[in-house]
């Protein structure tokens, strides 16, 4: 991915300082595989449109099948790929698109303005003190997925 | 020639006085396709009944714009599922109800069959229905336009019958805005047990050692769990102009405004090592053009320092003021004195 200009974190005190010292930008984490087709159609989307989101946007990849970020893929809960998530000031931003899960979005985008809308409406939130956005995509461009949940 | 008069459109909920021409207008054409795709899922999904008519089935009561009427659903009264809303949808009097509709609103005549049910389609129904056989769940398929609630129903069932008895799972829980999860609170411990969607590959997270919590719960995130401890944490830098104070002070209802903060000024004392204590051979910079701070605060400085001056030395005792003596004068008075003697 070094073409598209965006690194691939593989420990866990990479995506910790990515996390920590990206301030007042939101960031992106892709957590996914280089050999997925899907994660590869997401990548090439965000790696077009860093440069255009550079001045509010940070964009990195995590290798979801290194062992230190393990712990992320418990955390955040992820079962399918490719799963985006959001930062803005170390504080997660979730999203409400209208599917099962706020706290990612999973799938790829359909278009690389998609993309953009999403992270400046994220942007806009997150300035203004919201922790939680709408998705401003229309649901046929939403991917659909389900998850079967258990309490723990 | 008359006026034309206001006319009220059902798909766009508005008056006009378009006349028949309102039918073609963009925004029509818009409202009209995303009320027909609404329409057209839920025919789908008990269209998946008629081929899998089963004893059970979740409330279907839905509203239908072309007859203009609610079809309720049928629990209690009949045993078939949904056969109020597939008897209704296969009317007469819903068909020519989707003819008038489809004149009235323009749309695309090649569509129109997948709002109604077909004789043949209700023939083999009733036969079905008929036999008595009812389809078992390992036997569903599921179809992409089910309806949300069928979904639920038929993964429950797929899952409770390949799964061990030992693991409850729920169904799934449709999440909108107004049953957001709370952070902090404890009514979502819950993590993800099977997904599935589209062409979306599955991962496996390997187990941990200690599994303490995830986001549904609120649990504290991993990355800020191993900070590492630095001295002296004030949140605002100090020696900070009003001017940045204030723009400071409008960011601060940003999300994180306070870390941001806190990290900026963190990263600042670690990248510029603290000034050390004066050595004896230190000289001050005149210039202050490379301080520290803006050329206002650098003024100020230096009138801070010019007024302490002032006061020192008017503090001390001031001079002996004595009376102007011209230089001719002296010198008269020097050889005067001289000449006396």
């Amino acid at each position: 991915m070094a073409l598209l200009g965006l690194s691939t974190l593989t420990h866990k005190q990479d995506v910790d300082a990515m996390i920590r010292d990206t301030l007042d930008k939101v960031l992106v984490l892709r957590f996914g595989r280089a050999t997925d087709p899907l994660c590869m159609q997401l990548d090439e989307t965000l790696g077009k449109s860093s440069r255009e989101l550079s001045k509010f946007a940070s964009i990195a990849l995590v290798d979801v099948d290194a062992q230190e970020i393990q712990v992320y893929l418990h955390y955040f809960d992820i079962t399918l790929i490719p799963a985006t998530v959001f930062f803005f000031n170390s504080q997660h931003m979730k999203m409400d698109s209208g599917t099962p899960d706020h706290t990612k979005w999973i799938g790829a985008f359909h278009s690389k303005q998609d993309f953009i809308d999403v992270v400046e409406t994220i942007y806009k939130g997150a300035m203004r003190g919201k922790l939680i956005v709408n998705c401003p995509l229309p649901a046929d461009r939403v991917p659909k997925f389900e998850l079967l949940y258990k309490d723990i | 020639m008359g006026a034309k008069g206001f006319s009220f459109c059902a798909v766009c909920r508005r008056n006009h006085e378009q006349g028949r021409g309102h039918r073609y207008t963009a925004g029509h054409r818009n409202a009209l396709q995303s009320v027909l795709g609404k329409i057209r899922m839920k025919i789908e999904g008990l269209r998946g009944f008629l081929g899998n008519p089963r004893d059970q089935a979740p409330s279907h009561r839905f509203w239908c714009l072309f007859c203009e009427e609610d079809v309720a659903d049928n629990q209690g009264s009949s045993s078939i599922a949904c056969s109020n809303a597939i008897h209704h949808l296969a009317s007469a009097a819903h068909v020519s109800n989707v003819k008038r509709f489809w004149c009235e609103n323009g749309a695309d005549a090649n569509t129109r069959h997948d709002f109604f049910f077909s004789r043949k389609e209700i023939a083999d129904w009733e036969a079905v229905c008929g036999d008595g056989a009812l389809a078992d769940s390992s036997s569903v398929a599921t179809t992409q336009g089910a309806m949300e609630n069928n979904i639920h129903h038929e993964r429950f069932l797929a899952a409770k019958s390949s799964q061990s008895p030992s693991v409850c799972v729920e169904p799934l829980q449709k999440i909108s805005k107004d049953q957001t999860l709370q952070v902090n609170g404890a009514t979502a411990h819950r993590h993800t047990v099977a997904a599935f969607g589209g062409n979306l590959a599955t991962v496996t997270p390997r187990p941990l050692v200690s599994s303490k919590g995830n986001v549904h719960s609120g649990a504290p995130p991993p990355w800020l769990s191993d900070l590492p401890t630095h001295g002296s944490d004030d949140g605002c830098p100090k020696g900070i102009s009003k001017r940045k104070r204030r723009e400071m002070e409008r960011l601060d209802k940003r999300v994180g405004a306070a870390w941001a903060n806190r990290r900026k000024a963190q990263l600042e004392r670690d990248a510029a090592p603290r000034r050390e204590e004066a050595a004896n051979d230190w000289l001050p910079s005149f210039g202050r053009v490379w301080q520290n701070g803006s050329r206002r605060d650098s003024r100020k400085e230096f009138e801070m320092e010019k007024k302490k001056l002032r006061e020192e030395t008017t503090n001390s005792t001031p001079p002996a003021v004595q009376p102007y003596v011209g230089k001719r004068k002296h010198l008269q008075m020097e050889a005067g004195g001289g000449k006396h003697d």
